[in-house]
């Protein structure tokens, strides 16, 4: 018995690559189909996100060509050359378990940590798992990672903090507000930034969003877009008053949001928390606001180092993660692969 | 079983006992609850400091063990003395640690405040410290007393409740001041992302506040209907506190005072408060 990892990803293929060989969801059945033909392969998951393509493989024996086999195979249903360019990486045994521990933890991704691949991965051993592609050797090596996966995400900091402007926006509302859903978000001046920033919120369940452009039919065009309201920009002062959040990204050269602005809006909101996100350049709101107590303003730069230091934080727990993995696959793997042919 | 270690305890010589148990029941209970406490604390700040921490029943399951011990404790003194047993400093002390405990077992299940229990830990373990002071800590009493009043125990046993929910607000006031400066300033550490959002700390530290006031009123109502009238300044220091909360929340509500101004407050007036814990027995 034998584990293979056959695959490319994010760092070894680009994406023109990557999208070619994809597979979408109604053809994973018959892949996984194709894939168990092939010589001396007993078991198979086929994991294809946007960012890798890899084949989890029990072999009956530890044939030396079935990689060959395998890529003439995915060649043939890709229409991809796949033997060329050294795209494809392969790992055995304890490397591949190790290789798929670290994928499923999130340490293999593009964004450091990221939670979405444990889904992804979980879901396609289920296809698997359904279309009686796995057995007892690749049940347990998956069901093993989903625990190591759970217990590095809990036992380390791989996940905490948040890595991009949106997610830092979330976070730190969250650490105001707790709950989303009794929240209103305003944004001011329609571009891009304030669009994805206002995103994440409403991805997060934000109650309300009101948009305020100087240009009105930005407006309307950008509410109709989040689902929210359109409000011209000489009422955005009104209308704050029952906002929790405010996005700012004008293209003023001057503050449109001033400290006198935001004592008024105070006096009226009860002493409810307020946060400002301002991502313009030159900045919209006067920095001093953040003088005020009840109000909580961060700048491109705040929101920018902050994801800087989870991005840092995160990478720093790198060490921790692998070493824990190893001892998980030794405890966990010892007598289902071979945990210590590949030290 | 405490019949029992009682039984035991009190049935050995007493050399043997104190060769073998050199505190009394009460005070083995006293040094166990404490260690408990501690001992939460101690395992929570290692987890937060080490990012193991996350929410777990095993902290609240020490916090509620130490709690039953604490009862233990309580019972074993009020049971000596035939009444509650606040009757001298020490015992009040204990009280009001435990009131702070049930406050926080109450709330921070509720509102899932995480590291309410930690942050309580510290306050709860220094009042039972100080409770074991020598001089603080009395001795039982060997035998228990005649007459009891329910209605002076009501009032003092409220009294001490009240004074626990301000002490948990207190707090909730300087995790609130601690979340907020991550906040204004732009700061993250370990705490920062296990604190509990500012919003519901506010919330929590308010509601606590008005349990508090509602408490000591009702306990300074009560006492009009002892049979032995309250002692002036006993009563004339309930309504002071009584009073500079109730101005407190009345800042809040008319002036609008920020929730920042109100945290620091909340945390000086409780030091105030705590103060005239002495005042405090029957």
């Amino acid at each position: 018995m034998s584990f293979l990892c056959l695959g490319i990803n994010h760092r070894t293929a680009h994406v023109d690559l990557r999208e070619r060989l994809a597979f979408a969801e109604k053809d994973v059945e018959l892949a996984l189909q194709q894939f168990r033909d092939v010589d001396s392969v007993n078991e198979v998951v086929l994991v294809s996100t946007c960012n890798r393509v890899e084949l989890y493989v029990g072999l009956e024996n530890p044939n030396e060509g079935v990689e060959k086999a395998l890529l003439d195979r995915m060649s043939i249903m890709r229409d991809v050359d796949c033997h060329h360019g050294g795209h494809f990486y392969s790992m055995r045994n304890a490397d591949a378990a190790k290789h798929l521990f670290e994928v499923v933890a999130g340490l293999d991704s593009m964004v450091l940590g990221e939670t979405e691949i444990f889904g992804q991965v979980k879901e396609s051993y289920r296809r698997a798992l359904e279309g009686g592609s796995t057995g007892r050797q690749l049940n347990k090596i998956f069901q093993a990672s989903f625990s190591v996966g759970k217990r590095l995400r809990s036992r380390t900091g791989i996940q905490r903090g948040a890595t991009s402007i949106g997610s830092v926006a979330v976070e730190l509302a969250e650490r105001i507000f707790g709950d989303l859903k009794k929240s209103g978000v305003m944004i001011l001046g329609a571009g891009e930034m304030s669009r994805v920033t206002a995103k994440s919120l409403v991805s997060r369940g934000a109650k309300s969003v009101v948009v305020s452009n100087r240009s009105y039919d930005r407006a309307v065009e950008l509410a109709e877009e989040m689902h929210g309201e359109a409000i011209r920009f000489d009422d955005w002062q009104k209308r704050a008053v029952d906002m929790d959040v405010i996005v700012s990204s004008t293209s003023a050269p001057h503050h449109v949001v001033t400290k006198a602005d935001m004592i008024e809006i105070r006096k009226k909101r009860h002493g409810r928390p307020l946060f400002l996100i301002d991502i313009a350049v030159p900045r919209d709101i006067d920095p001093d606001v953040n003088d005020l107590d009840e109000i909580y303003l961060y700048d491109i730069d705040a929101l920018e180092s902050l994801a800087a230091e989870a991005r840092f934080a995160r990478e720093a727990q790198i060490a921790e993660c692998r070493v824990l993995i190893e001892k998980e696959l030794r405890q966990r793997l010892n007598g289902v692969i071979d945990v210590g042919n590949d030290e | 079983m405490l019949y029992y270690l009682i039984f035991a305890a009190r049935s050995v010589n007493s050399q043997t006992y104190h060769l073998f148990m050199p505190l009394t029941i009460d005070q083995l209970l006293l040094l166990v609850s404490t260690l408990l406490f501690a001992g939460n604390f101690g395992l929570v700040l290692w987890m937060v400091k080490t990012n193991r921490y996350r929410d777990s029943r095993v902290g609240l399951l020490v916090v509620s063990f130490g709690f039953v011990v604490q009862m233990a404790l309580l019972w074993v003194r009020g049971e000596a003395h035939g009444r509650c047993p606040i009757t001298n400093s020490g015992e009040v002390l204990v009280f009001l640690a435990w009131a702070m405990i049930i406050w926080y077992l109450l709330f921070g299940s509720s509102y899932r405040l995480s590291l309410l229990g930690m942050c309580t830990m510290p306050l709860v373990v220094l009042l039972q410290v100080l409770a074991m002071l020598p001089g603080v800590y009395q001795t039982l009493p060997s035998e228990p007393v005649k007459q009891v009043s329910a209605v002076v125990e009501l009032h003092a046993a409220t009294a001490i409740m009240a004074y626990g929910a301000f002490g948990l607000a207190a707090v909730a006031a300087g995790m609130f001041l601690l979340q907020n400066r991550h906040l204004k300033l732009h700061q993250t550490s370990p705490t920062f992302f296990v604190l509990p959002p500012i919003t519901k700390l506010f919330t929590t530290l308010m509601r606590l506040l008005i349990i508090g006031v509602l408490l000591l009123a009702v306990s300074l109502g009560v006492s009009y209907l002892a049979p032995t009238p309250v002692p002036g300044d006993k009563l004339a220091i309930g309504y002071a506190v009584l009073i500079l909360y109730v101005l407190l929340l009345g800042c809040r509500k008319v002036l609008g005072i920020s929730q920042s101004a109100m945290a620091w407050i909340v945390m000086g007036l409780f030091v105030l408060a705590a103060g005239s814990i002495g005042f405090m027995t029957v």
